[in-house]
């Protein structure tokens, strides 16, 4: 098997312990955690990291549509090179990422979130052949698929974790978030501290890590 | 600038694999349709299929997902070819040097009989009307002329209507090619898609890049193409029959049964031999293989590509598929490629923009968005900026749907 090529993402503690030296290209990344383990706010400062490096756009597909536009503002994120959806329901998020994978011309895709995908029944059905699809169009693309998963978001069910195993399978790191430490500044910006753990990387030695994100 | 009476004209039947189907099945003329090939794949997809999101390549399962409606035709290549063959036996039998791009399209060099614009225009008309009364309306071509270029008299049929013609001088052929957008030029898609997101989308952008900066980002293929977009193509059309390079044999001392040892010296070889009888921004069409092992027996296998062969990169993943698909049972003590064809690089057409989409919008994130918008309208948002220092964070900005409507 062949050693996909890493993305630094900017966080360089987070960079050391995925095995790729960043997120790896071509393949799913996952960012695992409980309501607020600060995943979100991991990814967000990922997408901006990947946003300011490289020339491919960046996608943000939010599929609750509950993200704040100021968060993104806040994270670094600079929204007008940004491609923003809020996909209605799962089976039209799926199709999204799917048509812009096939683009060929997104560098990175954050999901928000992997849950919201398995609400839809027939989503969860045959979640096994959406996330081997999602996963070969990743790989052609050479982009990066990063998706939040909690295990157990309210309203759902055990059955949703056993699910998402499938995809679990198929992505090629899975990152845990656990927010250890949360503080304001002075001007009122949030800052946090992640405690983040490399569960699953095929290249790599499992690791943990100490992240600190602020807002701007 | 090239010296000689050069006139080359381009006859390109638009959508001829579908015309020719419709010659055989006019009950589905302006009726959803798709023909697929052996694979299972859309070869043709018409018109009123295509408005309901069909696209080539798409699987039959996913058409018939998608489009219910549609009729799914297996594509008959033998009528194809022989339609085709129709279609070149007319622009051969005026005894012209002709030479064959695709089904329905091909070069014609003028210059024996018509080396000025003013006998161009009565000779191609008279062939355009005999193409139309043996072939039908459906296959009428549209014809381009370039008195020195071959890629001008073919991007200027590919521009021009079906039935009509557009003659092009060598001294308008810069502001012709100017506007037009990248995806005329025979690049791979992924340059044409690095260029598109650095905002280089029409040949006169293309062109007017510094050419030491295009070889080192895109090497001889970019040159080339540059060459093209400003309209300088020293190409001459070239008949089918051209002295093709003899084949090459590979043969081990011991029996060898890693992929690796066999494509490496087998594909550089092939690289070569096609350096040297090939033009540039062509490649290998058609490819024979065969494969002799240990215990004495031979897999042969004839491959033709629709995408030419240019690089090495595609050789070694195309012999090592073929080799796969032998399921050789012992060794392999030889093997010998021979080159059967060679051809131009197709025209590239990426979905993303359409042919005749003018000026894009510089930028990757905006002109993506803006493609994406056709199908997704209802799921991409803009972001519109309300107070940026407001103290309520929610009032600072504001997401719209692009498919809203206004209030």
């Amino acid at each position: 098997m062949t050693r996909p090529r890493g993305t630094p993402t900017g966080l360089p503690a987070l960079d050391a312990i995925t095995g790729y030296n960043g997120l790896p290209v071509g393949r799913i990344t996952i960012l695992r955690g409980h309501g607020t383990s600060g995943k979100m706010a991991l990814g967000l400062a990922i997408l901006a990291g990947l946003q300011r490096t490289h020339t491919r756009p960046v996608c943000y597909v939010d599929i609750s549509g509950a993200c704040d536009i100021a968060t993104l503002h806040a994270r670094g994120l600079n929204t007008e090179a940004l491609i923003l959806a809020r996909p209605q329901g799962a089976s039209a998020a799926i199709t999204f990422i799917s048509d812009l994978l096939k683009a060929h011309a997104v560098g990175t895709i954050l999901v928000d979130g992997l849950s919201e995908l398995l609400i839809d029944t027939s989503v969860r059905v045959m979640f096994g052949d959406v996330i081997n699809h999602l996963a070969a169009l990743t790989r052609q693309s050479g982009a990066h698929l990063i998706f939040t998963y909690d295990p157990t978001p309210p309203g759902t069910t055990h059955s949703a974790a056993f699910d998402t195993s499938a995809a679990m399978g198929m992505a090629g790191l899975v990152l845990a978030c656990r927010a250890t430490r949360a503080w304001l500044d002075d001007h009122g910006h949030l800052g946090l501290q992640l405690s983040v753990q490399c569960t699953r990387s095929r290249f790599g030695t499992p690791g943990e890590a100490e992240v600190c994100l602020e807002e701007i | 600038m090239f010296g000689g009476d050069i006139s080359k004209a381009c006859f390109a039947a638009h959508g001829f694999i579908g015309g020719a189907f419709e010659r055989f099945a006019p009950e589905l003329r302006d009726k959803p349709y798709v023909l697929i090939d052996a694979l299972g794949r859309v070869e043709h997809a018409s018109a009123p299929a295509q408005t309901a999101g069909i696209t080539i390549g798409m699987s039959a399962h996913t058409v018939r997902s998608r489009l219910p409606i549609c009729d799914i035709r297996t594509m008959d290549e033998r009528y194809i070819a022989e339609v085709n063959g129709e279609f070149f036996d007319i622009l051969a039998a005026t005894g012209l040097p002709c030479e064959r791009i695709s089904p329905g399209s091909g070069y014609l060099d003028l210059s024996a009989v018509a080396p000025h614009l003013r006998d161009v225009r009565e000779v191609t008309a008279d062939l355009g009307r005999t193409l139309r009364q043996k072939l039908g309306e459906a296959l009428t071509p549209a014809i381009g002329w370039g008195d020195q270029a071959k890629f001008v008299a073919r991007a200027a049929a590919s521009v021009a209507p079906r039935g009509t013609m557009r003659l092009i001088t060598a001294g308008d052929a810069p502001a012709f090619l100017a506007p037009l957008p990248i995806t005329h030029l025979p690049l791979p898609i992924l340059t044409l898609q690095q260029l598109k997101h650095l905002g280089i989308t029409t040949c006169s952008a293309f062109a007017s890049l510094s050419q030491a900066a295009v070889r080192q980002r895109w090497g001889r293929e970019g040159v080339e193409s540059q060459k093209l977009a400003r309209g300088e193509d020293r190409r001459h059309i070239r008949p089918e029959l051209r002295t093709l390079p003899s084949p090459i044999e590979v043969s081990f001392d011991a029996p060898v049964d890693a992929f690796d040892h066999i494509v490496q010296p087998l594909s550089t070889r092939l690289e070569q031999a096609l350096a040297i009888s090939a033009q540039p921004l062509e490649g290998i069409t058609q490819l024979k293989l065969v494969a002799h092992t240990w215990d004495h027996a031979d897999y042969a296998a004839l491959r033709r590509f629709g995408d030419p062969l240019t690089d090495g990169a595609s050789l070694r993943r195309v012999l090592e598929a073929e080799l796969r698909a032998f399921q050789l049972t012992s060794p392999l003590i030889g093997m010998s490629a021979t080159i059967v064809s060679i051809g131009e690089c197709e025209l590239r057409q990426l979905s993303l923009f359409d042919l005749d989409q003018g000026g894009h919008t510089p930028g990757g994130a905006e002109s993506l968005s803006e493609s994406l918008r056709i199908r997704h309208a209802a799921a991409l948002c803009r972001v519109e900026t309300l107070a940026p220092t407001h103290p309520i964070l929610e009032r600072r900005y504001r997401a719209v749907r692009w498919g809203a409507q206004p209030k």
